[in-house]
């Protein structure tokens, strides 16, 4: 058995068809190529079929709160520098739910990887509409169809700050490796927004609506270029594939802590002097 | 018998009445024994603030409502203090600050002094506590030259010039304090610097976080708790801690719960209200058995409550916290030196039960300063109980009793799986109700475990009593003192510091009082509610305060007479 994958007979709880499938050979792959050992990479994930992820990849993982996985893998990162860390959710655990770490985390330019299934629905409480669902998408309580904008993740990360931005469609499971694989060996923020189909709740977006509605970015975009990421991220009509935005050499956030100012050791490493602490009641 | 005296400092927000107050205690701690608090109202500048000191010749610990000398320092202040004036207290101040109707009701002395006057003479309004600080040490007769040391450690690195003003402004105040002939009626006790340490409530946590190994802190600001933030932030490097200021308590908790995870002692510390939106990351500290220290630090509520004031309001909060059963640990500090002790155990049983603990503390507890004598922290208290994992690691392996090994990412061949799901012993989600039942039982097991480490009530008072006090947390000085100095036979004084879970032997302190007096500063008797619930401990009376303000030592001793022998 290769690193990564678990034993057969898995009790996999996504729908026939659905997109998480494909994401999860992808990330599988991707995390190979990169040679990295499973008792270094940790995935910390929120609730959701996408968050039930790292149930399914032989790594560690931090399973815990709807909406929570950032500020969780945030601090494991912080704890111990030396862990990949990978923050999972779907767009209703970390755009809606989780919204407001997502704000917050992009600002702190964190070494993690956040990979955020986009199906543009709630599909564990079977369909209702999410921060990403389009206008007049109607569902049962909708009713009327959408009203409020959809939300544009990439576009507020990139204007938070955020120092990786991408998109790709889990339909195609090669340059969704290729991308988490760049995102992962990014050092910094990397948001990683993943369209896929629910198959089962949103009729709406599906394969084909998601085929047609995107298009690969190719040589003529610089993804060093703000303004022209942020001209892509704004695109709706077509939405681009690839990697929108990259920028390198930016400290992140364990690299700003005081406490890695002179010491680099990772502080699950280091070991507390109580004859110090005991100074402080002595002098 | 213990004698005091009670000086009370009145005046806004930013006229340097903490500085006044830092000063007088450090250099008064040296030769008698010492205790301060405040009264501040919520804002930046203006308002009326107090502070409190008194100054004893034996220990003291708690909030006495009868002023002896009282500095003024604008015209208002007379107006919310009038209450606190006897017939022997000490007015000092402007001469328009008092009324002259009010004068002649009061009777008692008024020593006029322009103290805004002598700091502009000085070089200006920011000497006005130098000058103050200089009347008072004149007038209690202590040493100018011990005085001037102290301000010139305090403003050295500010420059020479800045220290020699200072100087000037302390013996202008100085000379004028002298001339007024007034001697403490008990005598000083002399070198207790030596043996002692002048801090305060948020110090105390502060360094038994610190000696519990703590490493990172991530909170959201919210007073009173934000103190313990500030101290280990200035600590940050010297001390090895992670700092962080999350955007919200949830992140918080949840950021706490990634430092244990990886293999960190994460601290959230909070008030009332950030551990309400803390209380979903502690149900998931119980569900994935990760350990994590919040320190809750009460204040007045609901909602927003009084921001600045105190109460011992959130006691059942803390017990009944997050959704679903899970066993959890909850310590209370009453003396400085509970705080110092009971800050590092904290780390010790989290790690060890791999449960939540919380500390709980109050606005009064952590802003008055008092005497600690000086002690070394326990190294017992310093075990880790991280393992190095194995190729077969089962995070949550059932058989071993209730408390599995806990591994960390990295740290060995096996991986670490946790889940806020169902689990099973590997850490994947489950359905299967056998599992469920088993891994519940396990969790709950816990709670026998814990009170094998239970952190032990402490009694006082006479050991035949017939009567019990019981109290927790910062009423423990009052408490005491009221006992101490009143006359109530055959009655002992029970102070609680682990408040949960609690031990069943607690029953038998209550099985030989007739009177049980419960002393709590709120309104619902929470501590008496939980005796009630947990060990069917029925409490005769209860003595409750919730108006914001610490109990004072003549209003408890009034109530306490009301209900004991």
């Amino acid at each position: 058995m290769k690193n990564f994958e678990m034993k057969e007979g898995l009790d996999l709880a996504w729908c026939p068809g659905c997109g998480n499938f494909n994401i999860r050979d992808s990330i599988i792959q991707a995390l190979q190529e990169l040679e990295l050992k499973p008792q270094n990479v940790v995935f910390s994930s929120g609730i959701g079929q996408a968050a039930k992820m790292p149930q399914y990849i032989g790594a560690n993982y931090f399973n815990g709160l709807h909406g929570r996985a950032m500020p969780v893998a945030v601090a494991i990162k912080g704890a111990n520098p030396e862990l990949t860390v990978i923050a999972e959710g779907g767009d209703g655990d970390m755009y809606g739910e989780g919204g407001n770490h997502f704000i917050h985390n992009v600002r702190r330019n964190p070494d993690i990887t956040h990979l955020v299934h986009n199906n543009m629905v709630y599909g564990l409480t079977k369909g209702q509409a999410s921060p990403t669902s389009r206008k007049d998408f109607k569902t049962g309580v909708q009713i009327n169809g959408v009203v409020n904008e959809p939300m544009n993740p990439l576009a507020l990360a990139l204007v938070l700050g955020a120092t990786f931005v991408a998109r790709v469609f889990s339909g195609d499971k090669e340059q969704v490796k290729d991308v988490i694989k760049a995102a992962i060996e990014h050092k910094g923020y990397a948001l990683v927004d993943i369209f896929h189909p629910c198959v089962s709740f949103n009729k709406v977006n599906t394969y084909r609506w998601y085929k047609e509605h995107t298009y690969p970015l190719d040589g003529s975009h610089d993804p060093t270029d703000w303004n022209m990421a942020m001209a892509a991220a704004m695109e709706s009509d077509k939405f681009p594939l690839g990697v929108l935005y990259k920028k390198e050499g930016l400290a992140t956030f364990a690299d700003l802590q005081p406490v890695y100012e002179e010491d680099k050791t990772a502080i699950v490493r280091r070991k507390r002097d109580l004859s110090q602490v005991n100074q402080l009641i002595m002098e | 018998m213990n004698q005091s005296i009670t000086l009370v400092f009145s005046g806004e927000a930013g006229q340097g009445i903490q500085t006044i107050e830092d000063f007088l205690m450090t250099v008064l701690s040296k030769d008698y024994f010492v205790f301060s608090c405040s009264d501040v109202m919520s804002r930046v500048r203006g308002g009326n603030n107090t502070t409190e000191i008194r100054i004893s010749n034996g220990e003291v610990s708690a909030y006495k409502e009868a002023i002896d000398v009282l500095f003024l320092l604008n015209d208002h202040s007379l107006e919310r203090l009038k209450s606190r004036i006897h017939k022997g207290t000490i007015l000092v101040g402007r001469e328009d600050y008092v009324d002259d109707a009010f004068l002649d009701a009061f009777g008692g002395t008024f020593l006029k002094y322009d103290f805004e006057k002598m700091a502009k003479e000085a070089g200006g309004k920011l000497f006005l506590n130098t000058v103050i600080f200089g009347f008072t040490t004149g007038m209690l007769n202590v040493d100018d030259g011990t005085c001037k040391e102290l301000i010139e450690e305090r403003f050295s690195s500010k420059g020479d010039k800045i220290v020699q003003d200072n100087f000037q402004a302390f013996d202008m105040g100085y000379k004028e304090g002298k001339d007024y002939d007034f001697s403490l009626s008990f005598s000083q006790v002399g070198r207790l610097d030596e043996t002692m340490k002048v801090l305060n409530g948020t110090q105390a946590v502060g360094i038994g976080f610190l000696g519990g190994g703590c490493n990172a802190v991530c909170s959201y600001p919210m007073s009173p708790s934000t103190g313990v933030l500030i101290y280990l932030a200035g600590k940050s490097k010297d001390f090895g801690v992670l700092v962080e200021q999350a955007e919200d308590e949830i992140a918080a908790l949840n950021m706490v719960l990634g430092i244990w995870y990886a293999g960190g002692r994460g601290l959230a510390t909070t008030s009332g209200g950030g551990f309400s939106l803390m209380e979903e990351a502690m149900s998931l500290s119980g569900m994935t058995e990760t350990p994590c220290v919040v320190h809750l630090a009460q204040r007045p509520g609901p909602a927003t409550g009084l921001p600045t004031r105190t109460e011992q309001g959130d006691l059942l909060q803390a017990v009944f916290a997050g959704h679903g059963d899970y066993p959890k640990i909850i310590l209370a500090p009453g003396t400085l030196r509970d705080g110092v002790e009971l800050g590092q155990r904290a780390f010790y049983l989290a790690d060890k039960y791999q449960v939540p603990v919380v500390v709980l503390t109050d606005q009064f507890y952590l802003e008055s300063i008092g005497l600690m004598e000086r002690f070394e922290l326990d190294e017992k208290y310093t075990e880790t109980f991280i393992i190095e994992t194995k190729e077969d690691y089962l995070r949550y392996r059932l058989g071993e009793g209730p408390i599995s090994e806990r591994g960390i990412p990295g740290y060995g061949k096996g991986l670490v799986k946790v889940d806020s799901d169902e689990h099973d012993e590997e850490g994947t989600i489950t359905e299967d109700f056998g599992v469920r039942v088993k891994m519940h039982e396990k969790r709950l097991a816990k709670k026998e475990e814990i009170l094998k480490d239970y952190v032990l009530e402490e009694l006082q008072g006479d050991m035949d009593y017939d009567q019990l006090v019981v109290g927790w947390g910062s009423t423990y000085g009052v408490v005491k003192e009221c006992l101490e100095t009143g006359n109530y036979p055959k009655t002992g004084f029970l102070s609680l510091k682990q408040l949960y879970p609690l031990r069943k032997d607690l029953v038998e302190y209550f099985r030989k009082a007739k009177n049980v007096v419960v002393v709590e500063n709120n309104s619902n008797g929470q501590l008496a509610k939980l005796l009630q619930m947990e060990l069917g401990i029925k409490v005769d009376h209860q003595v409750l305060q919730y108006d914001g303000a610490p109990f004072a030592v003549e209003n408890l001793k009034a109530r306490l007479e009301e209900v004991l022998r």
